[in-house]
């Protein structure tokens, strides 16, 4: 059974997640602040946590920041819409994906789906060479990408591009952490040398509609299996 | 005043010349036979030099024809007559004629420079006493003031007025000594676009309006407009030097206000986005509880069992509660904004405003949590039913919101000749120190980033609008207790409402 805990400060919308997916087959456990959410965490190992990032004890950037310290279960923010700001830093400090308040039990699962997904098959890079998303694997000692059999021809910078998403496909990376870390630290602002080589990407991979590359406006981009719905 | 000071110091030179000579002369003239023609020449030196100390080189000029007479007339035989007689005396007055002039010279070069450093110096400590009275950490408005009195008061003008760029054309910006007529300022600040007509200040004794720039760096700070003088033209140098000062005072007290002035919109600014996160982070939770519950409640595949469901349909039922009491919270907040909150008090029984308060809170599993202790039948207070029931509610919903679930929220309720205390006790955690004093702020935002929304501050401003307030503190056994207390109406004996405690509406 899957395990997923629930960090919130609100009981109502705990209880009514508690139900909605105790019904859908996963074990739930909850906690109202932050700090009780670190030791559940380790307690009850969970495969994914749901993080609000309004606690009243420590908000949830820090805890994503805590958390990434001993831990790589995937964790998706619960945020309000006007949040951007605290979306950038929580996914910046490690949080994979968000989901924006209010939402429906069935695009909450569909979220809670994909990075369970992305989570399991996440490579293993000292025993893996090949990472497979979706019709797209990457080899990463020969540095060939090839799509549904098909070899892609890739620049240095565009293999670089793609396999740091596919690292951890389904995350969502902000700009500013793919900038910083493929162009390196004076870039963090430049964005659009990233459209650029993103689109590029995309249509080296045939992704005419973004459904491979995932654009989350005004956040960052997200490497998903062609087959993920969203 | 000057020339008045100088006339005097000559007439007194003068006098004090004619005097000495008197003197000198008739204490030689008794043993004129013994002292020879040049020693005498040398004594009468002395009434010359000292009047061109007192009365300058005038005095001076004088002082050698008059010792020049009086050496030839008293002292050069022969005697009583201005005829010289002997050669070498014709030496002697030529001498003296020349060593009187020579020192009457340098002694007067003397005494000039010694009242121009006595000029200068004093001047130095005008300006010095002025601009002291610019330092310090004055408001502009005060600073203005004090310019404008200083110039009045050292320089002796009828009336001072310091103009400023207004946003359109020139402002008083302050004014000193008589008031200025409205024709005069009119004269002064004309419609925009309009050139003023002035005097330019100079030396002689015009009485109408004169003006100064004052700038700083080029800079036009404001127009200082001075009119008639009393006694004298002013020192000229004297106000433009201390015009510069000021300017330079001026302007650097306006920079300072705009500063101050563009800290406050910014703390506005912050505190309206602390409003609008406040306000949208309170409606939207319990929308996402709704959603939630109802989304669950309508997918197919899940499959909820009676009692699940009907959790759902009680959170959602709930939580549209909720969102209700804070959109009554948001109009009472602008009621309360608009300065419109006036209690309609009427005699109510305490127990049926706990009751009402309670009902108020919509959320039936927290209810049961609610446990009412004391509450006695047949109190009455003097309250505003809608006000007070709702600062039960708030405080009620507070105290859950911290309360862990199954520990009891505490209402107790005591009484006093004229007073009925009511406390809202929870098992939270309690207030944490710092924030006691700001948590009945609107919109606080309490540490972590939860939020003590509106409820609170609503709950103290009807409080307040009743003459009371709402105090807090951490109960021993842990967790905050609110309290408040409202004036009792009391029963008379036979178990009636006593008349005149009846408060009107």
């Amino acid at each position: 059974m899957i395990k997923i805990l629930l960090v919130d400060d609100d009981r109502s919308l705990l209880r009514a997640l508690e139900i909605g997916l105790g019904a859908k087959g996963y074990e739930t456990a909850n906690s109202r602040n932050g700090n009780d959410g670190l030791a559940q965490a380790v307690l009850f190992s969970p495969d994914l946590i749901l993080l609000d990032l309004g606690l009243p004890d420590l908000n949830g950037i820090e805890f994503c920041r805590k958390f990434r310290t001993f831990s790589d279960t995937p964790i998706l923010v619960l945020s309000a819409a006007e949040d951007e700001m605290r979306k950038v830093e929580a996914l910046d400090a490690g949080a994979d994906d968000y989901v924006t308040k209010p939402f429906g039990m069935a695009e909450l699962e569909a979220r809670i789906r994909v990075a369970l997904r992305h989570a399991k098959g996440r490579p293993d890079r000292n025993t893996s060479a090949v990472t497979t998303v979706g019709a797209i694997s990457i080899d990463w000692e020969k540095r060939i990408v090839t799509n549904g059999g098909a070899a892609v021809d890739l620049t240095a910078k565009e293999f670089d591009l793609l396999s740091y998403l596919a690292k951890n496909s389904g995350k969502v990376y902000t700009h500013h952490q793919i900038l910083r870390d493929i162009w390196g630290r004076g870039y963090g602002e430049e964005t659009q040398y990233l459209r650029v080589y993103i689109n590029r990407l995309r249509k080296k991979l045939g992704d005419t509609d973004g459904k491979i590359i995932k654009t989350n406006p005004g956040i960052g981009y997200q490497l998903l299996d062609c087959d993920d719905e969203s | 005043m000057h020339n008045a000071r100088k006339w005097r110091e000559q007439i007194n030179g003068l006098a004090l010349t004619a005097v000495l000579f008197l003197a000198v002369s008739s204490a030689m003239l008794f043993f004129r036979s013994h002292i020879s023609v040049a020693t005498s020449a040398l004594v009468l030196v002395i009434p010359v030099i000292w009047g061109v100390v007192i009365g300058g080189f005038g005095v001076g000029l004088i002082g050698i024809v008059l010792g020049f007479l009086v050496y030839d007339f008293i002292f050069i035989p022969p005697y009583y007559t201005l005829s010289v007689g002997q050669k070498q005396n014709w030496i002697a007055l030529g001498v003296y004629a020349v060593v009187v002039i020579l020192v009457s010279r340098v002694v007067a070069n003397l005494k000039d420079a010694r009242s121009l450093a006595l000029e200068r110096e004093k001047h130095a400590r005008q300006l010095f006493e002025l601009s002291k009275l610019l330092l310090g950490d004055k408001e502009l408005s005060e600073l203005l003031e004090t310019v404008t009195d200083s110039v009045q008061l050292a320089f002796h003008f009828e009336s001072v007025v310091l103009l400023l760029q207004g946003s359109e054309k020139l402002e008083v910006g302050a004014a000193s000594g008589q008031a200025l007529s409205n024709e005069d300022l009119q004269q002064l600040i004309p419609s925009a676009g309009v050139p003023a007509t002035l005097y330019r200040i100079s030396d002689d004794q015009s009485p109408s309006l004169s003006s100064l720039a004052l700038t700083v760096a080029g800079r036009p700070v404001g127009l200082l407009v001075m009119r008639g003088f009393q006694t004298q033209p002013p020192d000229i140098q004297l106000l433009s030097t201390f015009a510069n000062h000021a300017a330079l005072a001026i302007e650097q007290a306006q920079l300072k206000q705009q500063a101050l002035q563009a800290k406050l919109l910014e703390e506005t600014d912050r505190w309206r986005r602390a409003l609008l996160g406040s306000v949208s982070h309170d409606l939207r939770t319990p929308l996402a509880s709704i959603k939630t519950a109802a989304s669950g409640l309508s997918d197919p595949s899940v499959t909820l069992d009676q009692s699940q469901r009907s959790e759902l349909i009680d959170t959602i039922s709930a939580q549209t509660d909720r969102l209700s009491r804070l959109v009554v919270n948001l109009l009472d907040m602008t009621r309360i904004e608009a300065g419109v909150l006036a209690p309609r008090r009427t005699i109510v029984e305490i127990s049926e405003l706990i009751e009402e308060g309670i009902s108020a809170l919509g959320d039936r599993k927290a209810k049961e949590q609610i446990l009412v202790q004391n509450c006695p039948i047949e109190v009455f207070v003097s309250a505003d039913h809608a006000l007070i029931s709702q600062v039960i509610a708030n405080l009620l919903e507070n105290a859950l919101r911290y309360s862990p679930r199954g520990q009891p929220v505490t209402i107790d309720v005591s009484t006093t000749p004229a007073e009925v205390l009511l406390a809202v006790s929870d098992s939270g955690p309690g207030v944490p120190p710092g924030l006691k004093e700001h948590i009945f702020e609107m919109f606080n935002k309490d540490s972590g980033g939860g939020y003590a929304g509106l409820g609170l501050a609503i709950a103290d401003a009807f409080v307040s609008a009743h003459g009371g307030h709402i105090a807090v503190e951490n109960a021993p056994t842990g967790g905050a207790r609110f309290s408040f207390s409202l004036p009792l109406v009391p029963l008379d004996e036979s178990g009636y409402l006593s008349d005149q405690d009846t408060p009107g509406r």
